[in-house]
């Protein structure tokens, strides 16, 4: 990293945004050791292209960006089938301050949302992270590389598949 | 069910498990030189030493060519020895060339470039070893040429024929054939992935199942 990006400023705006880290180490990993591993890697890699960050996109962006090609990289060279796993597997919490009987719901639902995700290939999972994740299309566009309508048009099919998918599960 | 349900089950998605990220400069560096050397080890030093075996080879094919235009007067058999080995030379100096490029282009590997583009370069770089293969290849069948001359081809027993003929022909043949085989279009299509997976190169065939993944992720989907 170049010494001219104030390095505490930057691992502090790191810092801010590391959820966005967990969420996509949750989708293209399924244990513990793995996301670890994966984590450390996003970092490392956010570190050393931090030369590359200008203020003219966002930071965010940016960080899309950078983890979300290194997940890729990383899902493409340890790609497992075992692939569907028990919420007890993700790292998960549940949202404080629901009733029970929501919270069994939103739960089990959870556990099927991330299952569907799961069976998607790694550039459609990049796609419904980044809009569950509430970036427009001209931003998912702008990370994934892709025009705006094509965006639009593989969301759209995602996303069906995903309630569909759960849907069924449900019954 | 609607958008905003999927997002609220996203939302309730959190980590406690912040422990194992260590965001400190010091922590940094020390990855900085174990990743360096991970990748020293992996993908610059096979590079590197195929880039030294190269230049070593081009260079010694070469003085051969010029030691035999430089000593020996014009003949058949120099006619032979000197295109084949300069066909040799000029074959293995542009697989050269395609490795000192993957070793540039693997050090100015951009993440912060977008997915499609990134990904695209670093598959690409898995599979640049096809592509030194294949032009490899195309020089097999001057290894079985450059020994020709006057007295063999005027005086050659029809053992020499037939030996000659058939090794020629079997070189000649392989070479065509992997050198169509394998282009990326055939390898995504079946042929020739026996070959490579035949070689302990399974990971290039994934590699290569990939890049037409994003390729059809960056097409425009049909309605």
């Amino acid at each position: 990293m170049r010494k001219t990006i104030d390095e505490k400023e930057f691992l502090e705006r790191i810092r801010i945004n590391r959820g966005l880290l967990f969420k996509i180490c949750n989708i293209y990993c399924v244990n513990r050791e793995d996301r670890e591993d994966l984590a450390q890697e996003i970092v490392y890699q956010l570190w050393r292209s931090g030369a590359s960050f200008d203020d003219s996109c966002r930071f965010t962006t940016w960080m899309y960006r950078v983890a979300l090609n290194v997940a890729i990289s990383y899902y493409r060279n340890t790609k497992r089938d075992d692939m569907t796993v028990s919420l007890s597997e993700w790292a998960i919490d549940i949202e404080n301050g629901a009733t029970d009987v929501d919270e069994d719901d939103m739960e089990r639902n959870r556990q099927l949302l991330y299952n569907s995700i799961n069976e998607l290939n790694a550039m459609d999972r990049m796609l419904i992270l980044l809009f569950l994740e509430e970036k427009n299309y001209s931003e998912i566009a702008e990370i994934a590389g892709i025009t705006e309508t094509n965006v639009a048009t593989r969301l759209n099919r995602i996303r069906e598949k995903l309630k569909r998918k759960i849907a069924q599960q449900k019954d | 069910m609607e958008d905003n349900y999927l997002k609220r089950l996203w939302d309730g998605t959190n980590s406690p498990t912040d422990h194992f990220l260590e965001l400190d400069v010091a922590t940094f560096e020390k990855m900085q030189r174990r990743k360096a050397n991970a990748l020293l080890r992996k993908l610059i030093v096979p590079k590197l030493t195929g880039i030294l075996l190269g230049i070593g080879w081009t260079v010694f094919m070469v003085m051969l060519v010029y030691l035999s235009l430089h000593y020996s007067f014009f003949s058949v058999g120099q006619l032979f020895f000197t295109v084949s080995l300069s066909i040799i030379a000029i074959i293995t100096a542009i697989a050269v060339a395609l490795y000192v490029k993957d070793v540039v282009t693997i050090w100015q590997i951009d993440h912060s470039a977008s997915v499609t583009n990134t990904q695209q370069k670093l598959v690409g770089l898995q599979c640049s070893i096809i592509r030194s293969v294949r032009i490899m290849w195309l020089q097999l069948p001057f290894y079985t040429t450059w020994y020709l001359n006057a007295d063999l081809l005027l005086h050659g027993s029809f053992l020499f024929w037939i030996v000659q003929i058939l090794l020629s022909g079997a070189s000649i043949w392989l070479a065509i054939w992997l050198f169509h085989s394998l282009r990326f279009g055939e390898l995504q299509a079946g042929k020739a992935r026996g070959f490579l997976k035949g070689y302990g190169l399974s990971s290039v065939v994934q590699a290569i199942d990939f890049i037409g993944e994003i390729e059809r992720f960056k097409e425009q989907p049909a309605d």
